[in-house]
């Protein structure tokens, strides 16, 4: 190899440096995030403080569909259906506007980390905003707004759209109820049954409707999904939900069925996305490895090249752990037989062993459509489970 | 150096007239009748093409032809069924204005029948006789206008490509039912797809 000359060598010598500063000054601005402190404040059910951690200005712009995400189920949380589901349909469209892969930040991911690139979530969680959105749309009593979501989960949910990633049974029935509210009931039924398929033994009543009985369906989001940096271990085969019965002037009306866990599908989609995810760290670290070595060389300074490795392989290579956080851990629905005059059911959550672990008296929403009445349940924990 | 001096200059020189442009903000007036279609979706394009469609194609409808005076009707919405936002309101909106333009059908105001009811009951109260609407004087429909937009779409299969081509199909139905017989005396479909290509790797 020729030897460069002095004034290459402090060429070299600036970027370096340049380099190292950039790299300790991204890494200060990164620790803490208008996003953490959003969470923290819905973890303590603090959810006017939450939404207003979240400023549109605080967030940078690969973050956006993630903030969209959070501040949705945060607004969803407080009962803010109408805003929150702006937030959520300006991500859904951004998320399609992504789907374009940029060279140009995915060459700096080679370098960087993968957290430079555009958040866009994955296709669970993709598919989990339509679904919640479908709810914020049947809390007030929009059922062609909801039946478009409804579509929407369809078509990610196809083989096409969806790959080898986890299906997701809640969404199904998202999907079906919204089709059954606007009368098209065939296609409802495959959503049922498809959500059937993939929750065998709950005893999911896959008829929808029953013609002439008042009913209330009740949709149930429950618990806190997984943190960013969640993991999980070998031949994890998921928790346990909690038992959640409905009551009716107090009498019990029915149980909930648990159809979907974040938890599983994060980590299923984990599973899916290790390998590639393992191979791309480590050409990346490999490809830093040969950055900090040329330099080296060029400048003749080890120091350099310490340096360089340190700011590279030490500061710049971080997972990339974002993640919709404010999602729920539970995704449940109830369907019980309801009186025409209904206007307010009481939630009942157990313990698996039938402990009461909390209930709650809910008045609203609860919108109605002929003769079912339709609620959506969020319960915020006082910490994951 | 100079040259490079130079060259450097006129680059920029160059960049900047051609490119100043692009980095102002601007607005501009576009002509709704020139179709545009910025992507394959459902757009205000076709809203005004389609409805122009159905409304020429009902005022030269039979049944319209063998009613001696204007009938009188109401539209009862259009349903979306397609999986985006689409405010039907628009195609119905359009679709009155262009037959109601030409003479040969009058409508009732359904959509603010409860306004309607409102303001006669103040007037009932509060207007003196000679200038008072009369109360249960409303026409009734003759004929009811509804119809529904769907939407099929198909994608690219899975493979590698650096580009994902989608279409989109829409399909508006309108129809006109006798109120009194519960018959559909005319209906019409106007459909069509469009095909995008979106590119998997962009800078």
């Amino acid at each position: 190899m020729t030897s460069r000359g002095p004034a290459a060598r402090v060429r070299v010598r600036r970027w370096a440096c340049a380099a190292a500063f950039a790299a300790a000054a991204a890494c200060a601005g990164g620790c803490s995030t208008p996003l953490a402190g959003a969470r923290a404040h819905f973890d303590l059910g603090r959810l006017d403080a939450a939404e207003a951690a979240l400023q549109p200005e605080s967030v940078r712009e690969k973050d956006r569909v993630l903030f969209l995400m959070e501040r949705g189920a945060i607004r969803q949380a407080r009962g803010d259906y109408e805003n929150s589901s702006r937030d959520f349909i300006e991500a859904a469209d951004l998320i399609e506007r992504l789907q374009t892969y940029s060279v140009s930040k995915g060459a700096t991911s080679l370098v960087v980390n993968d957290a430079v690139q555009d958040f866009r979530g994955a296709p669970y969680e993709r598919t989990l905003l339509h679904a919640l959105t479908a709810l914020n749309h049947l809390a007030v009593g929009h059922w062609e707004n909801a039946a478009v979501e409804a579509r929407r989960i369809i078509y990610s949910l196809a083989p096409e759209a969806r790959g080898e990633y986890p299906d997701c049974a809640f969404s199904r029935y998202v999907a079906g109820f919204g089709l059954e509210l606007i009368g098209d009931s065939s296609n409802a039924a495959l959503q049922y049954r498809a959500a059937a398929a993939l929750r065998p033994g709950i005893g999911l009543d896959e008829r929808g409707a029953r013609a002439g009985d008042p009913e209330l369906v009740v949709f149930l989001l429950l618990g806190r999904g997984p943190a960013g940096d969640a993991t999980w271990p070998d031949g994890w085969l998921g928790g346990t939900p909690p038992v959640v019965e409905i009551e009716i002037a107090g009498r019990v009306a029915g149980r909930a069925w648990p159809l979907s866990d974040a938890f599983e599908l994060a980590a299923a989609t984990e599973r899916r996305e290790l390998a590639v995810k393992l191979t791309k760290t480590l050409s990346r670290i490999a490809l830093k490895e040969v950055i900090a070595t040329a330099v080296e060389k060029n400048t003749e300074n080890e120091f350099l090249g310490a340096l360089t490795r340190l700011v590279l392989i030490g500061l710049l290579e971080q997972p990339d752990v974002r993640r919709w956080e404010t999602l729920p851990r539970w995704f449940m629905v109830a369907r019980v037989p309801s009186p025409s005059d209904l206007i307010s059911y009481r939630v009942l959550v157990k313990w698996p062993g039938g402990g009461l672990l909390r209930s709650a008296e809910v008045a609203v929403p609860l919108t109605r459509r002929g003769g079912t009445f339709v609620s959506v349940y969020r319960e915020i924990p006082p910490g994951r489970y | 150096m100079s040259n490079l001096i130079r060259t450097v200059i006129a680059a920029a020189l160059a960049a900047g007239a051609a490119g100043c442009a692009a980095f102002r903000a601007r607005t501009t007036e576009v002509n709704v009748d020139r179709p545009r279609h910025q992507t394959k979706k459902y757009d205000y394009t076709d809203m005004r093409q389609i409805t122009e469609g159905v409304a020429q194609e009902l005022l030269g409808s039979a049944f319209l032809a063998r009613e001696a005076e204007p009938p009188v009707m109401m539209i009862a919405g259009v349903e979306n069924r397609t999986s985006q936002y689409v405010d039907t309101k628009n195609l119905t909106d359009r679709i009155r204005n262009l037959t109601f333009q030409s003479q040969r059908v009058r409508y009732v105001n359904e959509a603010r029948r409860e306004q309607l009811m409102k303001e006669q009951g103040y007037q009932a109260n509060n207007v003196t006789p000679e200038q008072r609407a009369a109360i249960g004087r409303q026409l009734g429909a003759k004929y009811m206008i509804t119809g529904s937009l769907t939407e099929m779409r198909s994608s690219s299969p899975r493979e590698v490509r650096v580009s994902r081509t989608k279409i989109n199909y829409y399909k508006l139905t309108i129809e006109v039912t006798d109120l009194i017989s519960g018959e559909i005396v005319w209906m019409t479909e106007k459909e069509f797809a469009r095909e995008a290509r979106l590119p998997l790797i962009g800078w």
